[in-house]
């Protein structure tokens, strides 16, 4: 029974983090979020709706599956000569769609972790939107900041 | 057997970790270029002469004012003709205003218009940021006094 018992526990160590990797999750960045050209002191916002220039973040997880969303958001980008351009995020600049629709969104903060609840497929996907604020004496030339999303079960 | 149930109870204290561990993570970027500012400069007068009192001359635009923009390389910009003014004094009278435009800064091969007062133009500047803007005007003296007379022709860009 010991001997038992001992196996049984072994084995369900072993099997632990295979059930983790088993447990199919993914986060895949589509499309970037665009600001394209700007004027010095001209801020910007592009909307979590804009199908051409807000970010978009594809995820794979279990069908149904609730799951915890967050961001890793730059407050600035990075340019030319160690310049930066500030970056911010408003309480509605993402949005989580089921159907991975960019018309069907329910949006969210994304400075905070948001539960999400995957397709039937096991699929969704986050829009991201923001504003960036160029000083009137930016620097010009090329700026752009890492943007990361992490997905976990809760 | 107590022992037993123990030692399954903490290795399953350590296979829910494990379980609730599971995540990922994936990244993208955020991105914007900012354009330089746009320099408007007039870089010849219209310049009518000597005249007579009364008096009608036209100079062409091949011969006229001449404005070099300098900005971003092949962009598209809206060129707004601010103030062509409708005379150089009293009774000297500008009108029939013409233009002229090229991305290279000899007029040869340049792109005739007629430029009308408050009125907009697009145009995409060169590969090396820079385009070109000629006027011509008829300048109808009447009686003009004598002296020497100028008026400002405003010329604004901004980018498209």
């Amino acid at each position: 029974m010991r001997r038992t018992a001992l196996v049984l526990g072994l084995a369900m160590l072993v099997a632990s983090p295979l059930l983790a990797q088993g447990r199919k999750i993914r986060v895949d960045g589509v499309r970037p979020l665009a600001f394209g050209s700007l004027l010095a002191g001209a801020p910007s916002t592009v909307l979590r709706t804009d199908p051409a220039n807000s970010g978009q973040f594809n995820l794979t997880a279990q069908n149904n599956d609730v799951v915890i969303l967050t961001f890793s958001l730059p407050s600035s980008m990075s340019g030319p000569a160690g310049a930066s351009l500030p970056l911010s995020f408003s309480g509605s600049d993402a949005g989580f769609s089921r159907s991975q629709s960019i018309s069907d969104q329910v949006a969210f903060d994304p400075r905070q972790s948001y539960l999400g609840t995957m397709s039937q497929q096991g699929r969704a996907s986050v829009f991201l939107g923001g504003t960036a604020t160029p000083a009137f004496n930016q620097r010009p030339g090329a700026y752009s900041a890492t943007i990361t999303l992490t997905v976990m079960y809760p | 057997m107590r022992r037993a149930t123990s030692l399954l109870c903490v290795l399953l204290l350590y296979a829910v970790p494990a379980l609730a561990r599971a995540q990922a993570s994936g990244s993208s970027r955020a991105s914007a270029s900012i354009l330089p500012a746009i320099s408007v400069t007039g870089t010849q007068d219209l310049g009518f002469g000597t005249i007579a009192s009364t008096q009608v001359v036209t100079v062409q635009a091949r011969n006229g004012g001449r404005f070099t923009i300098q900005g971003t390389s092949n962009t598209p910009v809206l060129i707004q003709f601010t103030s062509l003014p409708a005379a150089l004094g009293p009774n000297l009278a500008l009108s029939a205003w013409t233009g002229l435009a090229n991305t290279s800064p000899g007029n040869g091969g340049a792109t005739a218009f007629v430029p009308a007062p408050g009125g907009t133009r697009t145009a995409t500047l060169a590969s090396n940021g820079r385009y070109f803007l000629w006027f011509g005007a008829t300048l109808t003296a009447t009686n003009a006094a004598p002296g020497t007379y100028s008026v400002p022709v405003i010329v604004t860009v901004v980018y498209n």
